[in-house]
């Protein structure tokens, strides 16, 4: 017997905000065109080489540098879509990336998980995945999914075994962070293709999207642009996350950073439409900020990230914004400080996606109750950017009258109808014996061992989970 | 102090000072073992502390690395052949699915500004080619890097690999999302959280041995 996932709800804003005038965009536009055609980009793929010069780029063969002259990236993002959609099993589950909303996705991909039943750390497995699959699948702040953390007891192939444990334990849009190099992107379509069933579905509800870094200061990595120009030529959406280090691999200034990110991404953006013309594509500007003493990576407040959405629709693609993540080491206030914020910012700048919700640790540490904690962020996120319904039903104004005043509200049907209405958390303010209320993070781990033992998602077809572990024996057999 | 000025242009960050100071002390005759030890090693020392004292920030960390490095590449025809021995020799690189350097680079100048022999293999580096290299150079330790969650796992490949081959050497792990605990969980010999902690450890390390 399965249970039915409970509907996706996005952030639907009803106010938005601008951070940078027209000005500083066109600045922008101005300074990633400037670093293209001047300073170029490293392209280590002889494939994507050739795509670059047989659409106009001046390609430095020896040193595998590309520049872009400013005409060439026009043509080739004029012919990228603006809207698309990612398709979930079933319909109820597909993003719509016209509609104004942001859908968020967990985050990836951890290394280590606290174990859900013993609470020890260890290394991440498989079943990790499969468990937060099935936690995210029923949380409806949770859209789509990144599998959370790496099979690491699955040594050869550990993204298509992420991406088998995550088709196998959730109906919603799947979106890998792990699929780097050609021939396991070959694999990853052709199980996309299976849970998609027919071609047609596979290109107009892709169930499955890749998600490819970029390398900064300004370059690409060889596999993983070639496995982006399978995913491509199948119609599976793919989107370049740059990541820039503030003080490190960018400059130790926000502006530059956002310069030298964008660059990055546009360059990739460039290239596969230039191969693939109209081929889904995102922007994902994911910064850092370099510690001064450790060198170690940080997250930005959340206006950057919020930039980055801006800069995506500038160049007339949709976002990944980084809107949850935390560099905390356990639960607690660190790990709640910027996640909400910033996921209501993106949201407010009209992100069409964002991801990173539920580790710890800078995207290492999956623990279990992370998700349904940082689900009440989102929800307060959600709540903050709906705005207010103002009809007469709520209102009230006859409600008011008939009390009057110095009367109360608890006997009126209005009353009891409004407050059933009301999204009242069931993490927090829930009442103990003791006319208190309970610690959240318990009643959070209450949930999510309620979830786990009690929400079991429809499951694919017998035919499919056999076409699925198929697959994946053929992959381990030509990769081993 | 003959090798005052050497001293003060590390620790001042002067990187085009440098050069001609250490020639000008290989002209004047000053013993190459004064100039190394007294000069460029004990300034890194201080740039060291004082790094572990929350005084330097690491981009002055790395250019100050940068011009020991500097120096070092003038005295390095003299060391050839003469009586000056490594402290040991240090095998480190970027594992397997990572491109990453900076930190690696900045790690692999400290530990040669602090005496070592270091083996450089770059970046990208499978697990094989430490194995290869650490059979080939024999050091004392091998150090390895990464920056990606996803590129941790070979660490752990990399160690199993040499626990099979039954390679007597200490294996040592650095690099933002790598931490102590998963040094422990993956059986390294030891996890250094920056670049003047990784001199410290190998120092540490190579005592023991």
């Amino acid at each position: 017997m399965f249970t039915q996932t409970p509907p996706i709800e996005p952030i639907a804003p009803a106010y938005h905000v601008r951070i940078l005038t027209d000005e500083q965009l066109e600045q922008f536009r101005a300074g990633t065109f400037q670093l293209l055609e001047r300073t170029g980009i490293q392209c280590p793929s002889e494939r994507a080489l050739d795509i670059y010069a047989e659409h106009g780029a001046d390609v430095d063969f020896e040193n595998r540098i590309v520049r872009l002259p400013a005409d060439v990236i026009l043509d080739a993002l004029a012919q990228a879509p603006r809207h698309y959609t990612m398709g979930g099993r079933s319909e109820a589950f597909d993003l719509d990336l016209s509609k104004p909303v942001t859908y968020e996705a967990t985050d990836g991909t951890g290394t280590k998980t606290i174990d859900y039943a013993s609470r020890e750390m260890r290394a991440s497995i498989k079943d990790d995945v499969a468990k937060s699959a099935r936690v995210a699948d029923y949380l409806s702040s949770i859209s789509f999914y990144w599998p959370m953390v790496s099979a690491q007891d699955r040594p050869i192939a550990p993204s298509l075994h992420e991406l088998d444990a995550s088709f196998n334990n959730t109906l919603k849009h799947v979106q890998t962070p792990t699929v780097v190099e050609e021939t396991t992107a070959r694999y990853a379509i052709e199980m996309a293709r299976v849970v998609a069933e027919t071609e047609e579905s596979l290109r107009s509800r892709p169930p499955l999207s890749l998600l490819i870094c970029t390398i900064a200061p300004l370059a690409q990595d060889a596999g993983a642009m070639e496995a982006a120009l399978v995913a491509a030529e199948a119609g599976v959406p793919v989107g370049f996350m740059s990541m820039p280090n503030t003080g490190s691999t960018a400059p130790a200034t926000i502006a530059g950073t956002l310069a030298v990110g964008d660059a990055e991404i546009v360059s990739a953006l460039v290239l596969i439409n230039m191969a693939f013309p109209g081929a889904p594509v995102y922007h994902s500007f994911m910064p850092g900020m370099t510690h001064p003493r450790t060198g170690a990576y940080l997250a930005h407040d959340g206006y950057v990230y919020a930039i980055g959405v801006e800069l995506a629709h500038m160049w007339g693609v949709p976002t990944l914004a980084g809107t949850f993540g935390s560099d905390a080491h356990t639960l607690g206030w660190e790990a709640g400080m910027g996640g909400g914020l910033t996921s209501f910012l993106c949201a407010l700048c009209g992100a069409e996606t964002g991801s990173g919700m539920g580790l710890l640790q800078g995207s290492t540490l999956l623990h279990p109750d992370a998700l349904v904690l940082d689900a009440e962020l989102y929800r307060r996120a959600q709540s903050d950017a709906a705005g207010l319904d103002t009809s007469p039903d709520h209102l009230a104004l006859d409600v008011i009258h008939a009390v009057g005043p110095r009367g109360h509200y608890l006997r009126e049907r209005h009353t009891r109808d409004f407050l059933r209405k009301t999204d009242f958390s069931d993490v927090v303010h829930i009442t103990d014996e003791k006319g208190g209320y309970r610690d959240p993070f318990l009643v959070a781990r209450q949930k999510t061992d309620w979830i786990l033992e009690n929400h079991h998602p429809e499951p694919l077809s017998e035919s499919q989970q056999a076409e699925l572990t198929r697959i994946l024996e053929a992959a381990e057999n030509e990769l081993t | 102090m003959s090798v005052d000025a050497i001293f003060q242009s590390i620790l001042e960050r002067k990187r085009s000072d440098i050069a001609p100071l250490v020639q000008a002390e290989i002209d004047a005759g000053t013993e190459i073992s004064v100039i190394l030890n007294d000069g460029l090693i004990g300034a890194m020392d201080v740039v060291g502390r004082q790094f572990g004292d929350g005084l330097l920030f690491v981009p002055e960390l790395l250019v100050a690395a940068e011009t020991m490095k500097t120096g070092l590449e003038v005295l390095r025809p003299k060391l050839v052949g003469s009586e000056i021995t490594n402290r040991g020799t240090v095998v480190i690189g970027t594992v397997q699915g990572d491109l990453h350097d900076i930190g690696k680079n900045l790690v692999s100048m400290m530990v040669e500004g602090a005496g070592f022999a270091v083996v450089d293999l770059g970046v990208d580096v499978a697990p094989e080619r430490f194995l290869e290299a650490a059979r080939e150079h024999r050091p004392q330790v091998v150090g390895l890097s990464a920056l990606l969650t996803t590129s941790m796992p070979a660490m752990r490949r990399c160690i199993e690999l040499f626990e099979d081959a039954e390679i007597d050497v200490k294996i040592i792990v650095g690099g933002a999302p790598v931490n102590q605990e998963y040094a422990d969980e993956i059986g390294a010999d030891g996890y250094g959280s920056d670049a003047p902690g990784a001199v410290r450890l190998i120092k540490r390390l190579v005592t023991e041995t």
